[in-house]
């Protein structure tokens, strides 16, 4: 009870004195002063003119021209990102292009040495071919030369050992002819 | 029964206590007091006090914090690429009032009144913030302090609603379009009071709310002087808890006062009806 009296009366207070008595003069909260009121609108005019030009349009045009800045550099860094972009392509179709270059030279330079390679390679053989053909031309040559000349030789050894031993003086020519009748009825080698 | 019994009792210890003025210290506290005389001024026939009190003290301390705090920060970010420190809260609390409360409620005729409401918001919110520091007063709680607020606001409505749509355009305007003819004198009383009512409410709203924390957190203390030592962790955690949330309303009231201000002046330049 006491609690609910102390507050009803604090209540009771607040409410006398919150309401505007007339004829009095004594101060509530609802009592309005034309003084407090001038001296407010006064303060607050006041201020705001001052920061008006102090405070706010420094403050303002910084913050615009820092706004601006921020644009320009985003819009800058758009237009760079956009031309890097561009340059990482343009290398890459380089990069595209020297690789396809690189892989026909490669190609090529193979090509041409699988042909070199077999055209030395057949050239070689048909030069051994042909220096063994020749060697063996020589040979066979050389042998029939020699096969001749001991042919030759032979009959004149055969006829000087027949002079010697018949002692007769025979008709040289008719002589050999005879030895080499004879010498071609022996059989070759 | 017993409560029935016991209420004419109870109402004669109030009354009894009312006329004591036990309960005065409360009002004493939050009202206003002159600290430095002046003479009054007789303008027009009305006596005009023009003594410095309490609260003009607390006006002037406000003000002069703000140009220091206001133009160290202007200073210092015309210096700075970047804001630092103060004048980045600063720069962060204009955002703020420029983009959330000015710009969405009067669009883009806003910016010609950014200074104002910047001002505004900024001097309402130290006021405030002021008041809830010990020895120091409230005095956006004084209800000649909000009204002389809203009037301002109330003078820049009328101002610049005339000036744009023209005076009887302005008062035209006020009138929504289609209105039956034996409804129109009705709801000329209606608008006229509406007009009025917007500077009466916002002035009415800022004193209430900056005065009631102070009242309640002053009751709870004074319920430790009437029921005794007992009471006081209650007291103690209530007045806490009333004081955060008056550092709340301290910061709310002055975004309320802002958005409904820029609401009213932007809809007296654009009249929709």
């Amino acid at each position: 009870m006491l609690i609910a009296n102390i507050f009803l009366a604090q209540f009771y207070n607040i409410i006398l004195f919150i309401s505007p008595q007339t004829g009095e003069n004594k101060d509530t909260l609802l009592s309005v002063e034309p003084g407090l009121i001038i001296w407010t609108i006064l303060i607050f005019i006041l201020l705001v003119l001052i920061l008006k030009k102090y405070a706010w349009k420094p403050l303002l045009d910084a913050l615009d021209e820092r706004e601006k800045g921020i644009k320009d550099s985003i819009e800058k860094a758009e237009y760079l990102k956009q031309e890097a972009e561009k340059i990482l392509e343009e290398n890459k179709k380089m990069l595209a292009g020297a690789d396809e270059e690189s892989r026909k030279i490669l190609n090529e330079s193979k090509q041409l040495a699988n042909k070199m390679r077999t055209e030395l390679i057949s050239k070689t053989n048909d030069d051994a071919a042909k220096i063994l053909m020749q060697a063996k031309a020589e040979i066979e040559r050389e042998k029939i030369a020699a096969l001749n000349s001991l042919k030759d030789e032979i009959a004149d050894l055969a006829v000087k050992a027949a002079g010697k031993i018949i002692d007769e003086n025979l008709d040289t020519d008719k002589q050999k002819k005879l030895i080499e009748n004879f010498i071609n009825k022996i059989p070759q080698n | 029964m017993t409560l029935l019994t016991a209420l004419p009792d109870t109402l004669s210890q109030v009354t009894d206590a009312a006329h004591n003025e036990e309960g005065n210290w409360i009002i004493e506290h939050v009202s206003d007091h002159k600290i430095f005389s002046i003479p009054p001024v007789n303008i027009g026939g009305v006596n005009i006090d023009f003594s410095i009190t309490t609260n003009i003290l607390m006006m002037l301390i406000a003000s002069t914090l703000l140009v220091i705090v206001l133009t160290y920060s202007a200073s210092s970010n015309k210096k700075n690429k970047h804001p630092k420190g103060l004048a980045n809260f600063i720069e962060l609390v204009m955002l703020f009032v420029k983009d959330d409360i000015v710009l969405p409620s009067m669009g883009k005729i806003g910016v010609n009144f950014l200074p104002f409401f910047f001002t505004m918001f900024f001097f309402i919110l130290t006021v405030n913030l002021l008041g809830l520091i010990p020895f120091m007063h409230t005095a956006t709680g004084n209800v000649s302090i909000t009204a002389s607020l809203a009037s301002v606001t109330f003078v820049m409505m009328m101002f610049h609603g005339i000036k744009k749509n023209g005076f009887f355009g302005y008062f035209k305007g006020l009138i929504p379009h289609g209105v039956p003819l034996y409804v129109l004198p009705v709801m000329v009383i209606i608008e006229f009071l509406s007009l009025l009512t917007k500077p009466f409410a916002l002035c009415i709203r800022l004193f209430a709310n900056m005065t009631a924390g102070h009242i309640v957190i002053l009751a709870f203390i004074s319920l430790i002087f009437t029921l005794g030592y007992v009471i006081v962790p209650v007291s103690i955690a209530f007045s806490l808890f009333i004081y955060l949330l008056e550092i709340l309303v301290a910061l709310l009231q002055a975004y309320i006062f802002t958005i409904l201000s820029s609401l009213f002046i932007g809809m007296a330049i654009e009249q929709e009806h």
